[in-house]
């Protein structure tokens, strides 16, 4: 390098560096949008999942209702979209004073199935919505709409679009 | 005469990086326009089960009241009423739930007034997000009514 910071007289080391740091960023770009690993990772799929809520009013049912955009409620990321949403009276299994269970309808009480629609990522360890929520059967998640806010269990999950 | 002006590699290097950073920026902000927001008054009812009967007298139209448990959050009382309770036993000799009614306890209902900020996904006073189904205080001077939000209608 002489005097001026050129190297061999001729390539600015300034000029160097930013050919280096374009370099390293086009690089990094590419491993994280186009390499096989982040596609397993980011690749955006469409899930038609059921959230069952149970043991509710009726004011959660009807503000269900007015459907709207889901939002996880710790981090509020969006997980999606309500298409359905179906309710019945709310029963659970007692035992009568003889023994036997019997299905009693819990009154004023109601168990509702929200159908959502939302974008998440197929990975390799499994489904997920929004900023790593799991979208599993079996999975609890609370979630949050315009409306209302409660917490239920996930009971289908559907891929419905790649 | 006008100098000539020399476009080397490294200002399109340069071009390149700061068009990169305007896509980049749009794609992170882009979600958040979407988002439209408005501010409009709201109407929430606040139902507090199985109070001592007569609550309800306490709390006038026109109260200013603090909504949150932790943060200064103030809405206007439009009105206060209450109902008996019903209370709800299963009866092991017919499998079917009887209902009761408690003498002295009343479901005191609450209905507030506010201006709250309204987008896709919330509706919130301040920084209280205020939803069907979670849990909310009026206080006010020298009572305070603990209930669960039942109803949020935008004005």
């Amino acid at each position: 390098m002489d005097k001026n910071g050129k190297i061999f007289g001729k390539i600015s080391i300034i000029d160097l560096l930013v050919v280096l740091a374009v370099i390293v960023g086009a690089f990094g770009f590419s491993i994280r949008f186009f390499s096989d690993a982040a596609k397993n990772v980011t690749e955006k799929t469409k899930f038609e999942y059921v959230v069952e809520i149970r043991d509710v009013r009726v004011y959660t049912v009807s503000a269900l209702e007015k459907m709207g955009i889901v939002t996880e409620k710790k981090s509020g990321g969006v997980i999606g979209e309500i298409v359905n949403v179906e309710s019945e009276p709310f029963k659970v299994q007692l035992a009568m004073s003889n023994g036997r269970l019997v299905s009693a309808t819990v009154p004023e009480k109601y168990v509702v199935r929200v159908t959502v629609v939302g974008e998440g990522n197929d990975a390799a360890n499994g489904y997920y919505l929004g900023e790593n929520v799991e979208l599993s059967v079996g999975a609890s998640v609370t979630m949050a709409t315009k409306y209302a806010n409660s917490s239920g269990k996930i009971i289908s999950v559907k891929k419905i679009e790649e | 005469m006008m100098k000539k002006v020399k476009f080397s590699f490294i200002d399109l290097c340069i071009v390149l990086v700061a068009m990169l950073l305007v896509v980049a920026g749009f794609i992170i902000l882009k979600p958040s326009q979407e988002n439209t927001e408005q501010t409009s008054k709201v109407v929430v009812t606040v139902l507090a089960t199985y109070q001592d009967a007569g609550l309800s007298e306490l709390v006038t139209a026109g109260d200013d009241v603090v909504i949150s448990f932790s943060e200064d959050v103030h809405a206007t009382v439009l009105e206060a009423y209450e109902e008996q309770s019903k209370e709800y036993h299963f009866n092991t000799f017919t499998g079917k739930y009887i209902t009761g009614k408690p003498q002295g306890k009343s479901d005191v209902y609450v209905k507030l007034t506010c201006d709250a900020k309204i987008t896709d996904t919330e509706i919130s006073k301040d920084s209280l997000p205020i939803r069907v189904g979670d849990e909310m205080p009026v206080r006010g001077r020298g009572y305070v009514v603990k209930g669960y939000v039942i109803d949020v209608t935008e004005e």
